[in-house]
């Protein structure tokens, strides 16, 4: 059961990737990806392995995101040129007004430090190894 | 004094020298480093018979040209590498001669240790003698490879023990009773009962200076020692079995640890997201967007009670956080108790070790004292005391002195390979009809390899530690080529066995030079470690 507040902190994730990507056009997949990451990376740069939910976090967020994604485009906070999502006006204005806020959450740093993994592809190899894992794990527990 | 060997040189177009410890020495490297080799190239250096492969030391030491043993009195022997014989003898004053040929440069080896040569009678019904001289004494202390399976050297011997000659040969080595020419005929028919025991008491005087006398108090110590001992081990038993038990509650609250902290993280992602929700609210709170087709607004929904939520699991985390405290605090407890007992065993494994070794001493002087006098029973009868005249087969006194002196080895080589704690073959005993030792009732012949191995060494060491005691000339030294990594045990047993080896072997008043492909982990301070690299 997916938590309204949880598709409020996406929204808010998603904006921070965009407005870091101002130069890019990001594909839903980087983001799907650069999200799930951002559970395996902890702010002191140390893979957090131990998090539950990271072990199923591609599919969280795949939930997720779609919401996210459509209440976004709802309120003109991005947009779409054709597979890819660009950052709106309004969207670059709330990354202004988080990072006075961030300083409680530190959100900002995370998500940036997880896009810069996303990108070089360092952590998704280890991603998609553990997402077969689960994906097993999970067939395993349905079979039985 | 000891005459060890001070240095080996291998004269190539790259040389080798090697400087010996005065007690013991481990050579080590893995196979194929030339250790094996270096061991033939010392026997070669001692006037060994065989012929050293000529290839397969140019492989090794290109462009070799000679090998030089310098010993601890300054005397060196040096041998050409060559199929024709050529080897020269430097004494300590500088003035070197040529040995003429193989036997007279093992002759001048010999001399070092004051081998001579030894003559048995053949038989007592055939007349004739055989002399042996330094090669068969070589021969019988030289312990190469303990892995070679076919029987050389003093298997070999052996093999031949059931011959008469060699037998007698064996029982010298063990008592010291020399069988030469001038008993020759006296011992086909009589010899005089003076002269006889004028040789027995100077053998058993000889013996008596070795013994200590037992005490009344040392005996009782012996008891008390026992009960001691067995009390402490109980203590010991019982302590490791409650380590064992703090062990097992250790890993079980190291795990609920564990788990409590993966929750402990997802109630931090929950609460990071959380914030992040509520700032997008903010943002978003006045926002209003109207549909261009329909004219409909639309709302940015809020988030409800987010500040009851985040209220709510920073509580759980609270929760978890305290109980995950009273963990650590339990687990901290435990570890101490853990650390306590340790102390307390090791403390106790000190107390016990000391009570074990000074038992070992204890009933070594007993054991010994007990030998001396069962064999000065079974020498001084009383028609040997009382008669001068009474007809005394010599090789009745000479069997049964080795009978007993085999038998006293037999217990030495007991304790010592129980001492190198050998999961079995430890109970060893002399097969008089075969004339070879038996370990556990298998001859030592027949031994799987790694027993084998063990077992020869311990042989060797109480028989050269025997010929010592009785004063027949023998080396100082022993060399020994890889015995524990050929040994067919577990591979546990063979790390602390080969171990209390060491420890035991570098305690010999021997030089003993040892072949290893690696070292145990233990470093004794009395060994050097000599690493060789191909």
């Amino acid at each position: 059961m997916i938590k309204d507040y949880e598709v409020n902190a996406t929204c808010t994730k998603i904006a921070i990737l965009l407005c870091n990507a101002e130069s890019y056009r990001i594909s839903r997949n980087d983001i799907l990806y650069c999200l799930a990451i951002s559970d395996f990376v902890s702010s002191d740069i140390e893979m957090n392995s131990k998090s539950i939910r990271n072990i199923n976090s591609l599919l969280y967020y795949s939930n997720i995101l779609n919401k996210s994604i459509a209440k976004m485009n709802e309120h003109n906070l991005l947009f779409f040129e054709g597979v890819n999502i660009a950052p709106s006006f309004s969207c670059r204005e709330l990354y202004k007004m988080l990072s006075k806020v961030d300083q409680s959450c530190q959100l900002i740093t995370k998500v940036k430090f997880a896009y810069e993994y996303g990108e070089t592809g360092k952590f998704l190899d280890i991603y998609n190894e553990l997402y077969e894992n689960y994906l097993k794990e999970k067939i395993l527990l349905e079979v039985n | 004094m000891n005459v060890y060997i001070k240095s080996l040189k291998i004269k190539a177009n790259v040389d080798v020298y090697i400087e010996f410890n005065i007690n013991t020495t481990v050579i080590y490297g893995y196979t194929g480093t030339g250790k094996t080799l270096m061991f033939k190239l010392i026997e070669f250096a001692l006037g060994q018979n065989s012929k050293v492969d000529i290839v397969e030391v140019e492989k090794k030491y290109e462009g070799i040209e000679y090998v030089e043993l310098e010993f601890s009195n300054g005397i060196v022997f040096k041998r050409i590498i060559s199929n024709d014989f050529s080897g020269f003898v430097k004494m300590n004053n500088e003035t070197g001669f040529e040995s003429k040929n193989n036997a007279n440069y093992r002759l001048e080896v010999g001399n070092i240790f004051g081998h001579k040569n030894i003559k048995v009678i053949q038989a007592p019904t055939t007349i004739g003698t055989v002399t042996f001289s330094v090669p068969e004494f070589i021969n019988t202390l030289f312990f190469p490879e303990a892995r070679i399976v076919d029987d050389k050297f003093l298997i070999e011997v052996e093999g031949r023990g059931k011959e008469i000659k060699l037998t007698n040969y064996y029982k010298y080595l063990t008592t010291g009773i020399e069988i030469d020419n001038t008993s020759l005929n006296s011992a086909k028919s009589t010899v005089k009962a003076a002269g006889e025991r004028d040789k027995v008491k100077k053998f058993l005087a000889i013996f008596k200076k070795k013994i200590v006398y037992p005490k009344k108090k040392e005996l009782d110590e012996i008891e008390s020692l026992s009960l001691k001992i067995n009390e402490v081990k109980l203590r010991l038993l019982s302590m490791q079995h409650e380590v064992l038990s703090i062990d097992a509650d250790i890993k079980q609250n190291k795990f609920t640890r564990d788990r409590l902290l993966s929750l402990i993280d997802l109630y931090e992602v929950q609460i990071e997201d959380m914030y992040a929700a509520k700032a997008i609210d903010m943002f978003m709170v006045d926002s209003e967007i109207s549909c261009d087709k329909c004219g409909n607004k639309i709302k940015w929904e809020r988030g409800c009670s987010i500040d009851d939520e985040i209220y709510d699991s920073e509580g759980k985390r609270k929760d978890v956080n305290i109980t995950l405290d009273n963990l650590n605090k339990n687990l901290l407890n435990l570890q101490t108790n853990l650390y306590n007992s340790n102390n307390y065993i090791e403390n106790n494994m000190q107390e016990y070790n000391k009570y074990v070794d000074r038992k070992t001493e204890l009933d070594k002087i007993f054991n010994d004292f007990l030998v001396y006098k069962q064999s000065s029973e079974v020498l001084l009868t009383p028609e040997l005391e009382n008669s001068d005249e009474n007809e005394i087969d010599l090789y009745d006194e000479i069997n049964k002195s080795f009978e007993i002196n085999i038998k006293s080895i037999c217990k030495k080589m007991t304790a010592r390979l129980t001492r190198w704690k050998l999961p079995e073959k430890t109970d060893v005993d002399f097969d008089f009809d075969n004339f070879d030792f038996t370990f556990d009732g298998t001859a030592r012949r027949v031994l799987a390899k790694g027993y084998k191995g063990f077992c020869t060494t311990a042989m060797i060491i109480e028989l050269v530690m025997q010929m010592k005691s009785i004063g027949v000339p023998c080396f100082d030294f022993i060399l020994i080529d890889t015995i524990w990594q050929t040994a067919d045990v577990k591979e546990v047993d063979i790390v602390s066995i080969s171990e209390n080896y060491l420890k035991d072997v570098s305690k010999l008043p021997l030089q003993v030079i040892i072949f290893e492909n690696k070292v145990p982990n233990i470093k004794i301070e009395s060994c050097e470690y000599i690493q060789l690299y191909k």
